[in-house]
């Protein structure tokens, strides 16, 4: 039989890190990417906020902790899901050969293909935003406030890298899906980092129930904040943000799982 | 008992028609796509045991076959079972059960040296300690592992990378093993080392083995049995005499006469001459179903002085080029 599933990440996660370390000069450069691209988003907002005092009545520090969790959750995706970019060139090159023919999901092999050191980078920032956010957010803390928001944070993380899977997916039918990868990146990039309700009732329900990016940041946000009467749906809904990624990424995996089957390998 | 089984096989693509004329790249947008069957009704069965060889020219269906039966492929139709098993559906379990080794293409760990990649396969096939203390070192006394172990698998040699490949592909005993093209481009050395391994796993361990190649020394010293396909279609199954028989009953009988002048002279009865006029050696071509060869060489050595005699069966890679060029 194959090892378990603990083995089997383990020896992936080895082989990738291996496999990462034997560049690193590409390794610095990427993480000093990572960083400039995070604080380059910060700059912008601060620029705004700078302008204008305040956004959708949102305060400077009450953004700062729906843009530390954008953050975040980005950073939990970044760091743990970025590979699922890779599938356009896993898919051209016939990589997924490779990784059909071991007894270990293909997906979790995507994802264990190179190491996401240089991801620190985000990780870093991320957390430092998000940490000076929540001390200076008036917020009264309880266990079960602190819960959501680390369960938000992953689970924002898994909304955007369950939009990500389902594009990759589709690469295994449409070859190449550079364009949409870069769509997603702009889209959660650009609207996660606002309170949704500035961009009018149409936008912030197509963002929360055709694409979920409402629950990356602004309503777990709205929750921490008490602020769900700018959300313009019930807050039950909003509390139940935790659970909306792991549903989502795992309908996403199914569907990857299910595409793959249309894979046609180079060279046939 | 069947190893592998395939009934009916099919593996259809759909690709967009190419246009032609101006502005062809924006009309090929939206021509309509075609289907283009690589594999068109294939059935063939390997048994335990067996070492088959799967023939036929570049684009034959050849690849797209064992692509089907390793579960990389789905099938557009027909059944497909490798040890009992469907290997698209239950992939992981059919993983378990195979080993690959595509020549054009390696399955190790690029940037990482050949230990590593081994170390992995160990682990993720659960191969005891021992066992792989006992499989590196008939590797190593096999295939000259040992030399090579450290270096990345980018760094390697074609003929490294592809015994290390092979040594991927075996380290855990899978009981089915396909090869798809695995000694393209050896020298001499790698390709005896190559075939002696897998003689070694088919006679030791009962390995199956299925063996795409052009190479036909391949085939003479390892295949008990063939398939030839062409246009996706099967266009011979059978043993390998068999084949030669149909497609080239014959046998050639090369005559060198001790005096030159003789050469021009030499002829049976029995056989047919095929030399041409001229050459200081004779060849007789004759029918071993009709006459034997005793009694050509007998026929000659009474008539004339000879000073050496051979006897030269028909090349497989003849046989299989009449066969092609046969197919419709």
């Amino acid at each position: 039989m194959a090892g378990n599933t603990l083995t089997v990440f383990r020896v992936l996660i080895r082989l990738s890190l291996a496999s990462e370390l034997q560049y690193r000069g590409n390794l610095l450069q990427s993480l000093i990417g990572g960083a400039a691209a995070q604080a380059t988003q910060l700059l912008l907002i601060g620029v705004i906020l700078n302008s204008f005092g305040a956004i959708g009545g949102w305060s400077a520090s009450e953004i700062m902790l729906l843009v530390g969790l954008r953050m975040a959750g980005h950073a939990v995706y970044a760091f743990f899901f970025r590979r699922v970019i890779d599938n356009d060139r896993v898919v051209h090159t016939g990589e997924f050969d490779r990784y059909l023919l071991r007894p270990i999901s293909p997906f979790l092999q995507l994802l264990t293909r190179q190491f996401n050191l240089q991801q620190l980078g985000d990780v870093v920032i991320a957390a430092a935003v998000l940490g000076t956010a929540v001390r200076n957010a008036s917020i009264d803390w309880n266990v079960g406030l602190a819960l959501f928001c680390g369960a938000s944070v992953i689970g924002g993380g898994l909304i955007e890298a369950s939009l990500q899977t389902l594009r990759a997916a589709a690469a295994f039918r449409l070859k190449n899906t550079d364009a949409l990868t870069g769509t997603i990146d702009s889209l959660v990039g650009t609207y996660s980092n606002f309170p949704l309700q500035i961009f009018g009732g149409a936008a912030s329900a197509f963002f929360t129930f055709a694409v979920p990016l409402a629950f990356i940041a602004w309503a777990p946000a709205a929750v921490l904040l008490n602020r769900g009467a700018d959300l313009g749906f019930p807050t039950e809904i909003a509390w139940a943000t935790p659970a909306y990624g792991p549903i989502l990424m795992t309908f996403a995996v199914a569907i990857y799982h299910l595409e793959s089957r249309h894979y046609s390998s180079p060279g046939s | 008992m069947s190893m592998i089984v395939a009934e009916h096989l099919v593996k259809q693509f759909h690709r967009r028609a190419s246009a032609e004329g101006p502005a062809s790249r924006f009309r090929s947008w939206f021509a309509a796509r075609e289907a283009v069957r690589a594999v068109d009704d294939i059935s063939l069965t390997v048994d335990k045991g067996e070492i088959v060889g799967f023939l036929g020219p570049n684009g034959a269906g050849k690849s797209t076959t064992i692509k089907m039966l390793t579960g990389i492929l789905v099938p557009t139709a027909g059944r497909v079972e490798v040890a009992g098993i469907v290997p698209w559906r239950h992939r992981r379990r059919n993983a378990l059960n195979i080993g690959v080794v595509f020549g054009q293409r390696s399955q190790l760990w690029f940037d990482l040296p050949l230990r590593r990649s081994l170390e992995a396969i160990r682990d993720l096939y659960s191969v005891s300690a021992a066992d792989y203390r006992l499989r590196m070192s008939q590797f190593d006394d096999l295939l000259d592992l040992g030399s090579f172990l450290d270096t990345p698998v980018r760094s390697l040699s074609l003929g490294q990378r592809i015994r290390g490949d092979l040594a991927a592909a075996t380290l855990y005993r899978p009981p089915v093993l396909y090869l798809d093209e695995p000694t393209v481009g050896l020298d001499v050395v790698a390709k005896v080392a190559l075939r002696d391994l897998i003689t070694s796993l088919n006679v030791d361990g009962q390995t199956t083995v299925m063996l795409t190649t052009h190479d036909m020394d391949d085939v003479e010293q390892l295949c008990q049995r063939i398939m030839v396909i062409d246009g996706g279609r099967m266009l011979y199954e059978g043993d390998l005499n068999d084949l030669k028989r149909r497609f080239a009953p014959y046998r050639d009988l090369i005559v060198t006469p001790r005096s030159p002048g003789d050469a021009d002279r030499i002829d049976s009865g029995l056989a047919t001459r095929v030399s041409s006029p001229g050459s200081a050696k004779v060849t007789l071509r004759f029918d071993p179903e009709e006459v034997s060869a005793p009694e050509v060489i007998q026929s000659v050595s009474s008539q004339f002085d000879v000073s050496d005699l051979s006897l030269l069966d028909p090349q497989l890679e003849d046989v299989v080029r009449r066969l092609y060029g046969d197919s419709p």
